[in-house]
């Protein structure tokens, strides 16, 4: 089993096989659980739980969760428990994409933020970064989501110094402002 | 005037909490009282508490003239440019004045798409590589033992519910041609063994019961008429070869109907 004191350390790191493990050792348990709870047909289990690691894992990033007092299993059912509710809500509503909408409505709400006035702005972003690649991508999230100082970040993507990251930090976020900017332009025009 | 790089990364640790609690304060105060500090500061607060949709056509509006303005570098560099090679680092005609700061808080819903799209995939892998989820496998293994228990059960069941008394078919249609005693008691002493009881309950054909008194009499009063119904008692009860055994016995005392003990037997 996934050592469960150094999944958060890891985590932060940018241990990117560490939530893969968490998803394999707690899908079946936690499909199980939601199914039994709320009569859930199994796709719709899947999301749940999907939604949870996803959660689980913002909770890391955000700095919300610093240390774990329970097993991630009950930590994961007590998220699904939260989110079964709003996710079904935006389920229901949108008849699809729900994930996505409880998502948004999720970090709007940590935010203080009305979904509907940072919704476009939080998709543009997200395609944004998918158009970005790599190694922006990484520098990106490294620094402004996951916190990492340029010399961790130097480290961990083999560069040679903070220095180097900080430079190309600033290009990457030139590229990624453009890419925003048209994807913006797109959706104006439409 | 705007920020210099090393405020711009002051303000950068700022917002991301990075900074201690003296070098706070110092932002603070200059965010109070430096214009620039205070418009940079607002910039970084539209978009963390989410830029409405006029806002950002506005400020990407800004960042394309200040791209306009740049000198010496223009526009951002080739894709190699980006990679690193040792001895990257920032050209000198690149300015990094106008760093923006962009949408933490977008860059976090990314984050977790990201990971949900990478979740998805799993799935998806999950099903073109066929895998049975393990809860349809658990429950398959779940049924099965169900059913390899129900069959235990069934089986155990059979193996331990009472047998059938053994009935010999012949001897219960015939059974008062095997009763040869006077079965009428009288005050006046009359032939009998010394213990009636074997010959009650074999009357009444219960013939397991009977058998202990039947051979008792035999053994201690060597009657043969009760070594007779022990014989009836053994088939009465499916116990063949002691039967077979007692009617060979009987073959050698005269006086016993034999032949009547071997018809049970056939």
């Amino acid at each position: 089993m996934t050592g469960e004191n150094d999944i958060i350390t890891r985590i932060l790191a940018g241990d990117e096989a560490v939530l893969e493990n968490i998803y394999l050792e707690q899908r079946e348990p936690f499909i199980h659980w939601i199914k039994q709870q709320y009569q859930v047909p199994e796709e719709e289990g899947i999301e749940l739980f999907q939604l949870a690691v996803v959660i689980f894992y913002d909770n890391v990033i955000s700095g919300k969760l610093t240390e774990l007092t329970s097993s991630i299993a009950t930590y994961l059912f007590r998220i699904g428990r939260n989110k079964a509710f709003e996710y079904h809500r935006a389920n229901q509503k949108k008849h699809q994409g729900g994930l996505e909408d409880t998502l948004l409505y999720h970090v709007a709400e940590e935010n203080e933020v009305n979904k509907a006035e940072v919704e476009d702005n939080y998709r543009i972003m997200d395609e944004g970064m998918q158009q970005l690649g790599e190694p922006c991508r990484g520098i990106i999230h490294g620094f402004y989501v996951l916190r990492q100082t340029m010399d961790e970040l130097a480290e961990r993507l083999d560069y040679k110094n903070a220095d180097t990251v900080k430079n190309l930090k600033y290009k990457c976020l030139k590229r990624l402002q453009k890419i925003c900017e048209a994807l913006k332009a797109q959706i104006t025009v439409r | 005037m705007k920020l210099s790089n090393a405020d711009r990364d002051r303000l950068d640790d700022y917002l991301m909490n990075r900074l201690e609690a003296a070098d706070r304060k110092v932002v603070e105060q200059l965010i109070a009282s430096d214009p620039d500090w205070k418009e940079a500061f607002e910039q970084q607060q539209l978009l963390k508490s989410g830029l409405a949709q006029s806002h950002l056509v506005n400020r990407l509006n800004q960042l394309r003239d200040l791209e306009k303005k740049r000198t010496g570098g223009g526009d951002l560099p080739g894709e190699s440019a980006l990679k690193a090679d040792g001895e990257a680092g920032r050209p000198e005609n690149v300015p990094m004045e106008h760093e923006e700061i962009p949408d933490v808080q977008a860059l976090r819903y990314h984050s977790l798409m990201q990971v949900t799209r990478r979740l998805r995939g799993m799935e998806d892998r999950r099903k073109s590589d066929g895998v049975r989820p393990k809860g349809g496998r658990r429950r398959w293994l779940w049924g099965l033992g169900v059913a390899a228990s129900v069959i235990l059960v069934v089986g155990l069941g059979l193996w331990m519910r009472p047998k059938e008394p053994y009935r010999n078919q012949y001897l219960l249609a015939h059974f008062n041609e095997y009763v040869l005693h006077n079965k009428t008691r009288s005050t006046e002493p009359q032939p009998g063994p010394k213990n009636w009881k074997g010959y009650d309950l074999y009357v009444l054909q219960d013939f397991q019961a009977a058998i202990p008194y039947l051979k008792e009499e035999w053994e201690i009063n060597r009657d043969t008429l009760a070594l007779f119904y022990l014989g009836v008692s053994y088939a009465g009860v499916g116990e063949l070869e002691k039967s077979e055994k007692i009617l060979e016995k009987l073959l050698k005392l005269e006086n016993v109907d034999s032949q009547k003990l071997s018809k049970i037997l056939n």
